[in-house]
């Protein structure tokens, strides 16, 4: 029992002395005027390393708060004025528009608006898109040849597609593209969507990346999914059996959604905050998401990747991509139409 | 402190005056109050839930009166503005289960009180000789027997030599041998020990043979407080005589020191007198049976307990009564039997409802 | 022959429920900021839910919520008695029996806790889904033949069964080392079986235990978002989740969250009637050594239970970890070093073990030994937070935290804090569970002999609550290792956890990345609980 309560008293002073330079050391770090908070939604794996590049080339200290974009969105909330984050960077555009419209983001400077096209940035000029992904069908080359495959994603409810389509309906991007199904075709034709697609039988993945592998093992012929997820298999195996095919038509199947970043109104750094979007913009750093995430460059002139079709040719839905926040209208839509529990 | 009596104060160990407890609405001592002098053994006497053990836990300070005070040894230590917690009353106490510590030596139970007195071991020694379990002090509880148990109980409440032990049922866990002979040894060890004891009992042959002076206790009150003696000759109700042993009940009338029923004429005590419709109680040992072929009364049938003996006999009158017989009597179921009282009686007013005697 | 007093009938109970007297300021002082921080998120509820808009409230009415509502008590109700029922037999088996290799089961059955739940739930998809390994594994071998589809209640249910029954395992085992064995001795010379024995007797003794167990684990469903979103059944979690993610609406989730509050206070009622009328409180006879029961031929059905629960629930995910590590070592990619990571899980999950067990002592002391004061509803307050989701707990300390202590805002203190409201429960309810079974008897034995409070506890309550110490602050340990939605907001900025990055890695399908601190989360926990439960339960082996 002794040893026991040596060890206790041990580690609770061991814990307390961790406590307090746990409170120095973020005292200090606020004081150091070559800091940034960056709270990011975007995953440590994807953009890790390039903030690493953008810290080493700034000199600027830069701190990130990994986590989930909507809880992190909600946190600064909650934060308020207090918020310690300088720079929100968010996996997609309803987060940036929420934190918009608090008023808890700032303007952005023109020039730095100026270098994405407006489809991909707040009207308000109070956020700005960095690298987008398009909604896309992946299918197995052995068993599928393009030439079947309808023009429009709405062509998938026919029934010669019965049994080989895979989907992940609790997948975000997935949500996204049918609410903006919802405001470009209308809450009929959704749902009616929805239902014949849920009438062709198809097989239920958790995610997206598990929807391509179905797609490559021929569980199924063809998935919904991000077109992202395939390069990065094909960067593991060159001969993987899937090619993505991108539904033409300037309906919601051809989405594409952007990742994308706000500055804080309260941000004691807005200085740095925007010397970090600038490098987000930068062709260095739109080169890495092109060769690393695969996704779209969205500027500094840098061309996707030549195995995708160039941005400009595809024909996105007219729609502000903050404006896809009626996340709710559609869960209930999925539930209704059975796809969801 | 100011109070009449101050002559006595010095030697009173344990001075309750009108406690009163309360648990929601339930009134579990109702003006409770209770005197014991210094060396004195005392014992609480009566059945389950009439509120001795909450006494016991008041005078301990494990609870606290809603009215009423408590003096030990001259101190004040419960009362209007006043509590005292257990650990600054000097009080012993020893639990029905005993309560030993079962992550600690028999030595190390008996020590706790003493904490940090220089001569804690030699005390711990002394008191395991003194209740009996000298070499055993290494032992853990669980390997000692429900006896030996009970006296490391003791042990440990002693060691500290407290102004006043408090025994909660100490005997009720052991079997009817062990227990004859431990009360007698504790009494004896409490006695050397020079303590005050209050100990709580709902066994009135324990505690009749052992205290100096026995309360009853009835609904949360006290409503007789006397030596075993006077408890047995004269209990002050019906209820007291029934508790305390066994009690013949006749209706008769009574006429100051006298009473009249079917046995005859009898005396009653002078302390005692009394008038109108009675029940005259007899204890069985103040009946004598003289064999009597035209005696009135036919004997029953007799238990024989060895060293006495009791019988039933059933008067002309068709009363039930109880004879305390010595062990060498014999006398034969059907046989009649005449009834002689060789001791006044005690006369209780008649109960409306009737008296038919019970045994 | 003996005649006794009359007396009123109405007091014959309170011979044996002794009620003492007000509660000590020493046990009361420290309750107090447990309280404090327990009301914490409740505060943060109502001052969301009274800016709530009116259509807010008119979300709360619709049909839908009914459905949210009963697919939830459904979940929690059958994943509970479904755990109680896992866990019991487990339990016995590696407390009480000559069970081969009992200590090693003893740790193993337990680990599952430290899996969190979106894991375990992708682990079985990936395993045992449809499409699973398995699934090939048997195609390639037998052609065809399908598995049933994971998804939806059976799915949630299966994977929420396999790891939270743990909980119940941890409260019981305490409570069967605590227990005094003459109670089984005495129904067996009565002419029970040993079977007979274990129902009639050693069940209804364990009741405090399997209602502390069984009231963790319903929570922890009620307030599980992992599993259920993982497998697609919408709860009261999954659609408080939604009013974030959907409309960043805050309102809307504090009002389902009070929602869920209120089922939560239900649901604490059912417990309350079961434990009112067990508040036994054994007679404090000096335990006797447990001797083993003897399986016999048992032994070897009871090993096969023991393993096929512990590969299932402990076994598919690190089997599918271990798939995730072949593969990532052969592509070349396993992530960063994880040593800091695993000190910081440590660090601040063993900190709030230990936080976690100071205060749940004085509020499991006034809740069982001053029964009608204070203590209880602390100790009742404190579950009402617990089956909130992670997330609405988390973001009320975000705001109180960011608005009212900026100082202590997103340090390692306030880091252990939100552990501490989030896990206290299942420190208070294990103590509590283990005091029940200290008579206190004992305590007022020891204060009578000239013991203040504080040394009592000391010198006799602590030595003898072993188990239940070492229980309770395993339970705690093992949460906050996998905790998340708190992990992420409010550790100090860049402290990763082990939690933390499995999470990053899993949720962009780096399942390479995740599988080195996957594994390293369930083997420093194993190592961990080991010393805890060795150290608890070693004594009289």
């Amino acid at each position: 029992m002794r040893k026991q309560i040596v060890l206790l008293i041990s580690f609770a002073a061991l814990v307390s002395t961790g406590l307090f330079s746990a409170c120095t050391s973020q005292e200090t770090a606020v004081e150091d005027p070559g800091t940034l908070v960056v709270y990011s939604g975007r995953n440590e794996n994807l953009v890790g390393p390039l903030i690493e590049r953008f810290e080493a080339q700034s000199g600027i200290d830069v701190r990130v708060r990994y986590g989930d974009t909507a809880e992190l969105a909600a946190a600064i909330l909650e934060e308020g004025a207090n918020s310690p984050a300088d720079v929100f960077y968010a996996q997609d555009a309803g987060a940036l528009g929420a934190l918009a419209q608090a008023g808890m983001a700032a303007s952005l400077p023109e020039d730095i608006l100026s270098l994405v096209e407006p489809r991909f940035r707040s009207p308000e000029g109070l956020w700005v898109g960095v690298s987008g992904r398009a909604r896309v069908v992946a299918y197995n080359v052995e068993r599928v040849s393009p030439e079947e495959l309808p023009a429009s994603i709405l062509g998938f409810t026919d029934p010669e597609w019965a049994g080989r389509i895979g989907w992940a309906p609790t997948n975000g991007s997935f949500q996204a593209f049918v609410t903006a199904l919802r405001v470009v075709e209308g809450e009929d034709a959704a749902r009616a969507w929805l239902e014949g697609i849920q009438a062709n039988d198809p097989v239920v993945f958790p995610n997206n990346l598990t929807v391509l592998e179905g797609v490559a093992d021929g569980t199924v012929d063809v998935g919904f999914i991000n077109h992202y997820y395939l390069f990065r298999k094909l960067a593991e195996d060159e001969a993987y059996p899937v090619a993505l095919y991108f539904p033409t038509g300037g309906d919601a199947g051809a989405l594409v959604n952007v990742a994308g970043v706000a500055k804080l109104a309260s941000s004691t750094q807005p200085d740095n905050a925007e010397a970090f979007i600038r490098f987000l913009l930068s062709e260095e750093a739109q080169t890495y998401f092109r060769d690393q995430t695969f996704e779209y460059p969205l500027a500094a002139g840098v061309e996707a990747d030549p195995r995708l079709p160039p941005l400009s040719s595809i024909e996105t839905p007219d729609i502000d991509l903050s404006d896809l926040e009626d996340l709710e209208g559609t869960l209930r839509l999925l539930q209704e139409a059975g796809v969801l529990e | 402190m100011i109070d009449r009596g101050q002559k006595g104060m010095s030697d009173l160990a344990i001075r309750c005056r009108d406690l009163v407890r309360r648990y929601d609405n339930l009134i579990v001592l109702e003006n409770f109050s209770l005197e014991v002098r210094k060396g004195e053994f005392v014992a609480l006497l009566g059945a389950s839930g009439c509120g001795k053990t909450t006494t016991l836990r008041l005078i301990a300070g494990f609870d606290r009166p809603d009215s009423g005070s408590i003096d030990i040894a001259g101190r004040r230590v419960a009362g209007p503005g006043t509590f005292v917690p257990p650990e600054r009353r000097r009080v012993g106490m020893v639990f029905q289960e005993y309560a030993l510590f079962p992550h600690l030596t028999v030595a190390g139970n008996a020590g706790y009180g003493l904490r940090r007195a220089p001569d804690r071991e030699r005390r711990v020694r002394e008191t395991l000789e003194l209740v009996g379990l000298d070499g055993l002090g290494e032992r853990m509880p669980h390997e000692l027997s429900g006896g030996q148990q009970q006296r490391v109980a003791l042990a440990r409440a002693l060691a500290p030599q407290p102004d006043v032990i408090l025994l909660d049922e100490p005997f009720s866990n052991l079997d009817a041998a062990l227990r004859v002979r431990l009360r007698t040894e504790v009494r004896a060890i409490l006695q050397q020990a020079g303590a005050t004891t209050i100990f709580v009992t709902h066994d009135q042959a324990e505690a009749l043979s052992l205290a100096d002076r026995v309360a009853v206790m009835e609904g949360g009150r006290v409503i007789q407080v006397a030596s075993p003696e006077v408890l047995y000759r004269l209990p002050a109700t019906r209820e007291i005589a029934e508790f305390v042993g066994e009690a013949n009940f006749i209706p008769g009338e009574a006429g100051g020191d006298r009473a009249s029923c079917a046995l005859g004429e009898i005396p009653l005590p002078l302390c005692r007198p009394a008038h109108g419709p009675v029940d005259v109680m007899l204890r069985p040992e103040w009946l004598e049976a003289r064999p009597a072929p035209e005696g009135k009364a036919v004997v029953i049938r007799r238990l024989y307990f060895g060293h006495d003996q009791l019988m039933e006999v059933r008067t002309g009158g068709g009363l039930t009564l109880q004879v305390r017989l010595g062990p060498h009597d014999a006398f034969e179921p059907g046989e009649r039997v005449d009834l002689v009282v060789t001791h006044p009686a005690v006369a209780y007013p008649r109960e409306s409802k009737g008296a038919t005697p019970r045994t | 022959m003996r005649a006794s007093l009359p007396r009123p009938a109405h007091l014959n109970w309170l011979s044996d429920r002794l009620i003492p007297a007000r509660p000590p300021f020493s046990l009361l002082l420290p309750a107090m900021p447990v309280a404090l921080a327990v009301t914490l998120p409740h505060a943060y509820l109502l001052i969301r839910a009274f800016r709530a808009r009116p259509e807010a409230w008119a979300q709360l009415l619709r049909p839908q919520m009914l459905e949210v509502a009963a697919r939830s008590l459904i979940l929690v109700g059958t994943v509970t008695v479904a755990a109680v029922l896992l866990a019991l037999p487990l339990a016995w088996l590696t407390a009480r029996t000559d069970l081969p290799g009992r200590r090693l089961w003893s740790v193993l059955v337990v680990l599952p806790l430290v899996i969190p739940s979106y894991v375990g739930a992708y682990a079985f998809v990936a395993a045992l889904g449809p499409r699973g390994m398995l699934q090939r594994l048997l195609a390639a071998s037998f052609g065809s033949g399908h598995l049933p589809d994971l998804s939806g209640f059976p799915g949630a249910f299966l994977v929420l069964t396999l790891f939270t029954y743990p909980y119940v395992v941890l409260n019981v085992r305490a409570a069967l080392r605590d227990m005094d064995p003459a109670l089984e001795d005495a129904a067996r010379s009565l002419g029970d079986t040993p079977l007979q024995a274990f129902l009639h007797v050693t069940l209804s003794h364990l009741r405090p235990a399997i209602a502390a167990g069984g009231l963790l684990v319903a929570l922890y469903v009620l307030s599980d978002f992992g599993a259920v979103s993982m497998l697609r059944y919408t709860t009261f979690t999954r659609a408080i989740y939604v009013q974030y993610v959907a409309s960043f609406d805050r309102s809307v989730a504090a009002l389902l969250s009070l929602v869920l509050v209120i089922v939560t206070l239900a649901i604490l009622l059912v417990e309350a009637r079961v434990q009112r009328r067990l508040t036994l409180i054994s007679r404090p006879r000096p335990a006797r050594r447990l001797r083993p029961v003897r399986l016999g031929v048992w032994r070897w059905p009871a090993l096969a239970f023991c393993a096929l629960v512990v590969l299932l629930s402990l076994g598919v995910p690190l089997l599918v970890s271990g798939y995730w590590l072949i593969v990532s070592v052969k592509v070349g990619d396993t992530g960063s070093s994880l040593l800091a990571p695993v000190w910081h899980s440590v660090l601040a999950s063993g900190s709030a073990a230990l936080v976690a067990l100071l205060f749940a002592l004085p509020v499991a002391l006034l809740a069982t030994r001053y029964p009608r004061g204070i203590g209880r509803l602390i100790e009742r307050a404190s579950y009402a937070g617990y089956a909130l989701p992670g997330i609405v707990v988390a973001l009320s300390l975000v705001f109180f935290g960011a608005n009212f202590a900026p100082l202590l805002y997103q340090t390692l203190a306030m880091l252990v804090f939100a552990y501490l409201v989030r896990f206290l429960p299942q420190a208070t309810g294990t103590l509590r569970a283990t005091l029940l079974q200290i008579s206190p008897r004992l305590e007022e034995a020891a204060r009578g002999l000239g013991r203040s409070t504080p040394e009592v506890i000391l010198t006799i309550t602590l030595p003898l609550m072993r188990s239940g110490l070492f229980a309770g602050g395993a339970l705690v340990f093992l949460t906050s290792m996998k905790e998340l939605p708190a992990t992420l907001l409010l550790a100090p900025i860049e402290y990763d956890t082990l939690a933390t990055r499995v999470w990053s890695a899993t949720t962009e399908g780096f399942y390479g990345r995740a599988a080195g601190p996957a594994l390293l989360l369930v083997a420093v926990s194993a190592l961990s609980v080991g010393l805890m439960l060795g150290k608890g339960w070693g004594g009289d082996d």
